[in-house]
């Protein structure tokens, strides 16, 4: 393992095992005497390095192995072979020395106290990390203060709002200082301001140098945060590349919409494919810049049309990572067949 | 659909349920069972000393015939509507009383199927054999003896779930408040003994203010032959305690607040 | 300089795990404040118990002197002080422990630097002074003014180190079969049929020494009967079980080997478990 990686990955697997009970009353009466053991690999050794003070997004669709990847690195559960080191720390073996350099927000498990203010969880968690006082205080007063939750801090965190209850969450991840942080679908269920202050919030965190892995179903908080994505599918990573790679993994191409006075059939282009007519006016494109580039299109519809509206945008970003969760989906059924 | 589908269904989910769990399955029934012998073991354990005496006035079989018929009683009352507690617990705690409201039924009878529990059925097969034990050792009840008994028992599961329904009642006020099966047990410790144990008024008031003498003392003394005033007053009184367990039940329901979760 | 050093770093960990232990208690404390009407309840409920026990002894004893060799005044002190001691040691860990494990919230603990045993442990110091005030308080102040049973202990440095092994007993006791849930989606059932023989083998149901001889001779080497029967005879002043007796301090000896033990097999069991661990639910 390299020394210049703080987060290194090799042949990680993990292989869960679970037993059919079947959908039918007599099944699920002959479940209890007999069973059939299924093995589920959530992991099939994925390889994968990480830097100090990148941002990396973690994607994948619904049970990709991205969580079972999360929870091994954090030194949850224990990989079924396959090495993985994280400051220098083995987690799972290494767990109460190495979780005192971590943090970790896991959107749907929370660590604050229900019945009491958060601000009494904080002073357990700085007992348990052995925060000194005047350290404590000061890293309090900063992460408050950038969370806006100095007023509300003091109050039974029933009586708070989600969004207020994560910021809460993020201040109980990062009081004892940690240097690498795991985030589990942070923003889940928050709305809009409250997502945006939190994606402040770990930009300010990451310039200051800490290392952030991020899993997360809205792209917004990816294109917003990451600099570097990674996507799981399957069980494997399909996908290992910066940011700008994601949106052009597919080509580089474009939507365009166009409104015209009279029809558009004259607009026939190499490399521009309609995708959607709402009239024989307005029609929606999606154009392959490789084979038509931009300016080439705007002077071919000039002159083909009288043009009144024009808008021209990139593929979301969500339809790249779909068109990957279904090329990886279409690879693993390949593979399926072919054993 | 019929109330006896629901509860058909609803009977056949709580099976499948249990069922996926199978270890967890064992142990249920096997605890369920033998956590209900321990009344049994101390009765053995005070006759079993070398003078034999106990409570005054009743034979070790009289003793273990009242906690038979308790088990008896138990056996029937938790399988069919004890488990209505747990679902107000669990569902105003969580807030999901709203998915029962909104059912176009009874939410009493809702929560009574969602609550059936076949599992408790090792109680009633344990406190049979008990019974069948505690009898043989005893002279054998008349025909009137036996018709009194199994009206009284009616009566007896009458107590019991009037009991659920004023425990189930106080949840919706006291949400969570997960003791109230702690609370049952107390009262019900009373039932498991010859009310000749508790002084006068004691006994008065475990007999018609709170009947639950009418769970199991009543009905063995029935199969006795020693029905007395005090077994007779429990009668109305369990139909009257059930009236009002009624009434409580419908008029704490209104206090649901909602929300929770 | 070795030895030194070594001193140095052990009394700086005992220093950290107070403050853990300080910090979580507390907050455990402020936490279950929240709900001191259902701890209230113990007042009804503990009372409750002990006049079902009062009356049925007062029976018995009415046409006997001696049962298992205890009077009247020794079955109701033996109840008494039982009663008073479950509200100085009781506690839910195993239910605790298999519903983290169950819903998934387990994860957050093990994102902390120490151990959940610990974090546990530290919970019931909390819990219990709490209830050190609400319910034992109280209820000994029933049983003294309503039945007139003022129950002091026979030797209070002695008495106060058995209910404090009793403490660590019950826990290490209830927190191994929480451990189950690493195993068992459901562990309800394994709960239960534990909890049913650990309370009849700890002397919870009934004083040992009403068992017959060979099994209290089986009962002497269990763990359960250091969680209640240990501490309660001590309480009262003297200790027999199997036909033999020990003196206080050898069988508060005794306890503490015990506890020793059960710490072992907890620690067996979690390590174990640990390792089997799969996230579900999180």
């Amino acid at each position: 393992m390299r020394d210049d990686f703080q987060i290194e990955v090799k042949s990680l697997k993990k292989t869960y095992t679970t037993y059919q009970r079947g959908g039918s009353f007599a099944e699920i009466a002959k479940s209890v005497f007999a069973r059939k053991e299924i093995k589920v690999e959530a992991l099939k050794g994925i390889d994968f390095s990480v830097r100090e003070g990148e941002l990396l997004g973690f994607l994948g669709p619904n049970g990709a192995g991205k969580s079972t990847c999360l929870k091994i690195l954090t030194g949850v559960l224990y990989p079924s072979s396959g090495e993985a080191r994280v400051l220098g720390f083995c987690p799972w073996k290494q767990r109460k020395r190495y979780v005192s350099n971590i943090g970790a927000v896991f959107g749907q498990k929370s660590q604050l106290i229900f019945d009491i203010p958060p601000l009494d969880s904080f002073l357990m968690n700085q007992a348990i990390y052995g925060v000194p006082r005047d350290v404590f205080k000061a890293r309090l007063d900063e992460l408050a203060g950038l969370l806006g939750v100095v007023d509300i801090m003091g109050q039974p965190t029933r009586n708070l709002s989600l969004g207020e209850r994560m910021k809460c969450e993020f201040i109980m991840a990062m009081l004892h200082g940690p240097k690498v942080v795991f985030l589990d679908e942070p923003t889940i269920g928050l709305d809009v301001i409250a997502k945006e202050k939190i994606r402040e919030f770990i930009l300010a965190m990451n310039r200051k140098g800490v290392t952030f892995i991020l899993t997360t179903h809205d792209l917004a908080d990816v294109e917003f945060l990451a600099r570097r994505v990674i996507v799981v599918n399957h069980g494997s990573i399909i996908f290992d590349d910066g940011i700008e790679g994601l949106r052009g993994h597919f080509g580089s191409r474009k939507r365009i919409r166009l409104l015209s006075e009279g029809g558009q059939d004259a607009l026939a282009l190499e490399g521009l494919r309609a995708t959607e007519r709402r009239s024989e006016s307005e029609v929606f494109y999606e154009l392959d810049l490789a084979s038509c580039p931009i300016d080439a299109f705007i002077a071919k519809a000039n002159a083909a049309l009288r043009i009144l509206d024009i808008s021209i945008g990139s593929i979301p970003i969500e339809e790249v990572v779909k068109g990957l969760y279904e090329e990886g989906a279409r690879h693993s059924a390949r593979e399926g067949t072919a054993r | 659909m019929s109330v006896g589908q629901i509860w058909s269904r609803a009977l056949r989910s709580s099976l499948a349920r249990r069922m996926a769990y199978r270890a967890d399955l064992f142990l249920s029934v096997a605890v369920t069972l033998l956590s209900e012998l321990v009344s049994p073991l101390v009765t053995l354990l005070i006759y079993g000393g070398s003078s034999g005496k106990g409570f005054p006035g009743w034979g070790m079989f009289e003793v273990l015939l009242v906690q038979s018929i308790f088990l008896m009683s138990r056996g029937v009352a938790f399988p069919l509507f004890m488990g209505l507690m747990y679902g107000v617990l669990d569902q105003v705690r969580s807030g999901h009383f709203e998915l029962t409201l909104l059912r176009p039924r009874s939410p009493l009878l809702i929560l009574v199927c969602q609550g059936l529990d076949p599992i408790g059925l090792t109680r009633l097969a344990g406190g049979i054999g008990l019974f069948a034990v505690s009898l043989s050792r005893l002279p054998a009840p008349s025909a009137l003896g036996w018709l009194s008994f199994a009206a009284l028992f009616a009566f007896s599961l009458l107590v019991l779930f009037s009991l659920a329904l004023f425990m189930s009642g106080t949840l919706f006020m006291w949400v969570g408040n997960g003791r109230v099966y702690e609370l049952l047990d107390v009262l019900l410790n009373f039932a498991q003994y010859p009310l000749s144990i508790f002084p006068r008024a004691f006994s008065l008031a475990v007999s018609v203010a709170v009947p639950i003498a009418a769970v199991a003392y009543v009905p063995a003394q029935a199969l006795l032959g020693r029905l007395d005033l005090i077994g007779l007053l429990a009668v109305p009184a369990s139909a009257a305690f059930f009236g009002l367990s009624l009434l409580f039940w419908e008029k704490m329901r209104t206090r649901y607040s909602g929300g929770g979760g | 300089m070795g030895a030194r050093s070594l001193a140095t770093q052990a009394l700086a960990w005992a220093r950290r795990q107070a403050s853990v232990l300080k910090a979580v208690a507390f907050v455990t404390y402020k936490e279950w404040a929240a709900y001191r009407s259902h701890m209230l309840l113990s007042l009804v409920i503990g009372p409750a118990y002990f006049l079902a026990q009062y009356f049925i002894w007062n029976a018995v004893f009415s046409a006997r002197s001696d049962v298992g060799g205890l009077g009247l005044e020794a079955m109701l002190g033996y109840y008494g002080v039982a009663t008073l001691i479950y509200y100085l040691t009781m506690d839910f860990a195993d239910w605790n422990l298999q519903m983290h494990i169950r819903v998934g919230s387990f994860l957050t603990f093990m994102l902390r630097p120490l151990s959940h045993r610990y974090f546990a442990l530290s919970q019931k110091v909390g819990h219990r002074i709490l209830g050190f005030f609400f319910e034992l308080v109280p209820v000994w102040l029933i049983l003294a003014i309503a039945f007139g049973m003022p129950l002091l202990p026979a030797s209070w440095p002695w008495a106060v180190a058995s209910i404090a092994l009793g403490f660590l007993m019950v826990f290490f006791l209830n927190y191994s079969i929480g451990i189950a849930a690493f195993w068992m989606t459901r562990t309800d059932g394994l709960r239960s049929i534990f909890a049913l023989f650990r309370d009849i083998m700890a002397g919870a149901v009934l004083p040992l020494s009403l068992f017959p001889l060979p099994v209290q001779k089986v009962l002497f080497f269990l763990p359960f009967q250091y969680a209640t029967y240990v501490p309660t005879r001590v309480f009262l002043g003297s200790y027999e079980l199997g036909g033999a007796s020990f003196s206080l301090p050898a069988i508060v000896g005794c306890q503490a080997v015990a506890v020793l033990c059960m710490w072992l097999v907890s620690e067996i069991l979690w390590r174990l478990g640990a390792r089997k661990y799969t996230g579900v639910g999180a």
